[in-house]
């Protein structure tokens, strides 16, 4: 596809693109915003042809020489609701929480939930865990069952269907889904609802270390339950505190009840407030995140908790937070208490380390710019056959490496100002 | 890998010519028996070095002719590679050669309280390898979720022989989603030689309920209301009249036989949500005027439905020699007025239709019978397969649920894909295997002049939808 004069004024004078500005300040970049799903094809082959590092992520985009962010606000059409099928088809810059209405309008949710804020692009994009209903599944990819992408030669792809078991061909859902933007742009998705819960109920109390006893009842109780209960999670700053989350019928609630606390020995429940900013914590906004992913056992936690503490003795002053039976170790650190690189690289190296060695790996999500090479050394497998087979993959789909994210780091980005600075 | 596990005679070869889409026949040029990923790896490397098209196999019970060598060459048998490597009860993982066998699995795991969830009705018979080629399901997929859901690592030779591992004991994808992209390849893109999988704790109640509906719309308006009301039962499956008959016959089950649609349904958790489960269950089935309901007392009572749902293919058996097997996906609100299509279609062409399936998914398995002698009625059944295969699409379905595309379905691909879409998977097979030799021939449409294939093109298969066993 060529673009044509024309069709490049038409789509400034129609504001699709415009300056960015941050604050004041006037970048070098531009701010994509297309209007429908042709546009986005357009827009994909600007970029291709100026050979335009492009991303759909503001902070990612910033961090780029000439960054065209691509924001896809207007993209929200629903495109099909199939009430009775618990099934929806819509497009991906739909918020978490416009989608979030328009479903309970219907007496039905997205199963994960996530901040309002939020777009459906990034949680799909990044295949982002929630930090509900990580007992039961968790990842957005398995309730994708269709999906729009426009890849960066300016087609316009779809795959899956409206129906909830599908082997019709390669499954591009489970691929593209937490691919982050980097073979091309997800524009619509057909999702897997449930109905909403009768009822939710949360449960806060203060729990000793993990390495006492009580975490040994708890965990195959938590296996036993991981239908009704939507979330739990540790989490520790000054003590230990822990969350769980159950969604069901009322009645349900109180044997459950009795039951965590027999396994808790008893626990002092945190005040409600201590719990509501548990769900602020879980969504983890402007943070910078490691999150080291290992089995659901118990030894594998503890071993993993003892390293963290030996490596970072200085853990308490920063949180860390466990999402237990998802299998989950975030440590979460702002922007005024990040660690220099010199110093976090190499316990990072060992966090990673141990964590492969029990079958698992470590990711850095969000971090600063001078972390980005070793994002993609940590981001990406070891294991030099599968990695090849990825960059050799993402060629096929991005062979100018126009697309771009923070999360998934291809190449050492020579689109990016860490690189052109050092 | 010794000459013992090397075949070439022509009576050896004749056991591997057909998987159990036995209309399609092709029998290897030579069949290779690995006992080890490295043997797999040296073959493969082999066949690269020389450009010999290579196809897995798994225990050949695949419906829809994919571990055919089409184009001939060698035929990678995984049977030998049927080791439980191990089983890790804590993290709730284990790790096997492909060629374990379903069951055999859930058999090692009896006494861990721990059982792997994929359980197609070929469970007895098929190996992890080809579940996790084909992305099985099975009667407990509506709530377990299908095998792609319980894969956590793959060990892969890829088409240069290059081996590469892939994924861990987490779910949590590492970099782009391989092992999502291999399951439900169809061998096309590698050979898988070692997963590790996801177990899941056993619940600690079961009960199944046996439900009959005097009209397909009550039963097709129970199964969208259990749906909907959010309930997720562990297994919703369907029957319709002639397969109630055809299994009462065969298994002498008892099934009541006065009933247009009979669904079988399986709640399972703990005690306390099982029993708020049948409250809410039981007000649907009345509410949808259900004739009878009946729960199963005993777990034998409970074995012995689901053996007799498991066996309702081969209890058609009984009426004709052979049936033409259909697996499509259909929203589920679609059910009652596709099932209606499907039934006007076995009598305008006057064919017998048998429907059990997995209700709850959407997945249905249209069994047309007949009898290959008969030439007319032959040409009947493709017909009225190919129609049924556009009453699905025109629902708003796909052409596959579980039983894959391989050579029978291929053809239609272009129903369901645009050009582009397809090309993006060509290139993608083209990035995993530029030349071409894993597999060759399965799911992208065969062009038209395309005479390399070493089947005969007069094989109805390549002309119709389907597949008959
Ligand atoms: C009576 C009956 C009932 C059935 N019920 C179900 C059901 O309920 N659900 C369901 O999903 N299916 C069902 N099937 C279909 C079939 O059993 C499944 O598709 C099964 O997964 C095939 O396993 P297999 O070992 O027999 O594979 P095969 O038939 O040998 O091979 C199937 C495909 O997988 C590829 N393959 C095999 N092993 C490997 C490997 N290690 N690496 C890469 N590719 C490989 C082959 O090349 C081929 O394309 C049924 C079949 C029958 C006959």
């Amino acid at each position: 596809m060529d673009l044509s004069t024309q069709e490049l004024e038409a789509l400034e004078s129609s504001s699709v693109i415009q300056p960015l500005s941050i604050g004041d300040i006037q970048t070098e970049g531009f701010i994509l915003t297309p209007n429908k799903v042709e546009q986005v094809a357009q827009l994909l082959h600007i970029s291709v042809q100026q050979k335009r590092p492009l991303s759909l992520n503001y902070n990612d985009a910033l961090l780029m020489e000439h960054p065209l962010w691509m924001n896809m606000k207007h993209l929200k059409t629903i495109r099909n609701h199939r009430i009775n099928d618990l099934i929806i088809t819509v497009e991906t810059g739909i918020t978490m929480g416009e989608l979030r209405q328009t479903l309970a309008s219907q007496g039905q949710q997205f199963p994960l939930s996530y901040p309002d804020d939020l777009l459906l692009a990034d949680v799909i994009a990044q295949d982002r865990p929630a930090a509900e209903t990580g007992l039961s599944g968790g990842y957005p990819r398995d309730y994708v069952l269709g999906l729009e992408m426009v890849t960066p030669d300016g087609e316009i792809t779809h795959y899956g269907g409206e129906v909830v078991k599908n082997v019709t061909g390669y499954d591009l859902n489970k691929f593209y889904t937490g691919s982050h933007h980097t073979l091309g742009v997800i524009t619509a998705v057909t999702l897997k609802l449930a109905p909403l819960p009768e009822a939710t109920q949360d449960w806060g109390f203060y729990v000793s270390s993990p390495h006492h006893p009580w975490l040994e009842d708890l965990l195959p109780w938590l296996h036993q339950h991981r239908h009704q209960l939507t979330a739990c999670e540790l989490f520790q700053k000054e003590s230990w505190a822990l969350w769980i989350r159950a969604q069901g019928t009322k009645n349900s609630f109180s044997t459950l009840e009795a039951e965590l606390k027999a396994c808790l020995g008893n626990p002092k429940p945190t005040s409600s407030q201590t719990t509501r900013s548990f769900l602020k914590r879980t969504h983890l906004d402007q943070s910078h995140l490691l999150r080291l992913t290992i089995p659901k056992g118990l030894s594998a936690l503890r071993k993993t908790l003892k390293e963290i503490e030996s490596l970072f003795p200085e853990v308490k002053s920063y949180p860390i937070q466990l999402r237990l039976a998802a299998g989950f170790v975030h440590l979460i650190w702002q922007p005024d208490n990040m660690p220099q690189l010199t110093k976090l690289k190499q316990p990072l190296k060992q966090l990673a380390k141990l964590a492969q060695n029990q079958g698992g790996h470590l990711q850095l999500l969000d971090f600063p710019s001078d972390f980005l090479s070793l994002t993609q050394k940590l981001n990406l497998p070891n294991d030099p056959v599968a990695q090849a087979l990825m960059y050799q993959l993402k060629a096929l789909y991005d062979p100018h490496n126009i697309l771009h994210s923070r999360h998934l780091v291809f190449s050492s980005p020579s689109h990016t100002k860490e690189s052109s600075s050092s | 890998m010794g000459h013992r596990f090397v075949l070439d005679g022509p009576e050896e070869l004749i056991a591997y010519e057909c998987d159990a889409c036995l209309l399609i026949k092709n029998a290897p040029e030579i069949v290779v028996l690995p006992k080890t990923t490295q043997e797999v790896s040296q073959v493969v490397s082999f066949c690269h070095t020389h450009k010999i098209p290579f196809t897995a196999r798994g225990a050949g019970t695949g419906l829809s002719g994919g571990a055919l060598p089409l184009k001939g060459g060698v035929l990678i048998s995984l049977n030998r590679m049927d080791q439980i490597l191990e089983i890790d009860t804590e993290n709730h993982t284990a790790t096997v050669e492909v060629g374990v066998v379903n069951a055999h699995l859930n058999q090692a795991l009896e006494a861990t309280g721990l059982f792997y969830a994929p359980d197609p009705s070929s469970q007895s018979a098929c190996t992890l390898g080809g579940n996790i080629a084909e992305n099985a399901g099975g009667i407990h997929c509506i709530k377990y979720g299908v095998t792609t859901d319980h894969i956590l690592a793959l060990e892969v030779v890829l088409p240069d022989g290059k081996i590469t591992r892939l994924g861990g004991k987490t779910r949590s994808s590492h970099g782009l989603n391989l092992i999502g992209l291999l399951v439900g390849s169809e061998g096309t893109l590698g050979i898988i030689t070692q997963a590790t999988v996801q177990l899941t704790p056993k619940p600690t109640e079961i009960r199944a309920y046996l439900a009959t509906f005097s009209t397909i719309e009550s039963a097709g308006n129970a199964v969208s209301q259990i749906i909907a009301s959010g309930l997720i039962p562990s297994a919703l499956e369907f029957m319709d009249a002639f397969t109630v008959k055809a299994v009462n016959q065969a298994y002498d089950i008892g099934f009541p036989e006065d009933s247009e649609a009979v669904l079988l349904i399986e709640l399972d958790g703990t005690l306390h949500v099982v029993l708020d489960q049948e409250d809410r269950l039981m007000a649907i089935l009345s509410e949808n005027n259900a004739q009878q309901t009946r729960s199963a007392q005993t777990a034998e009572d409970r074995q012995a439905i689901w053996a007799a749902r498991k066996g309702a293919v081969a209890a058609y058996g009984r009426f004709q020699p052979a049936f033409y097997l259909h697996d499509t996906v259909i929203p589920r609100s679609e059910l009652t007025s596709v099932l209606k299509k499907i039934l006007a279609i076995g009598k305008k062409h006057q064919i017998l239709i048998g429907n059990v399936f997995h209700a709850g998914d959407g997945n249905l398995h249209p069994n047309i019978l007949f009898d290959p002698d008969d030439a007319d009625m032959l040409q009947r059944i493709l017909k009225g397969g190919e129609e049924i295969l556009d009453v699905c699409l025109q629902a708003g379905g796909v052409l596959s649920g579980e039983h894959g595309i391989g050579i029978e379905k291929s053809k239609y691909m272009s129903r369901l894909f645009s050009e582009a879409d397809l090309n993006k998977m060509k290139q993608i097979k083209a990035a995993f295997d530029p030349q071409q030799l894993s597999n060759p021939l399965k799911i992208f449409p065969i062009r038209a002049g395309c005479g390399e294939t070493h089947l005969s093109i007069s094989n109805p298969l390549l002309t119709t939808g389907g597949a008959w066993i």
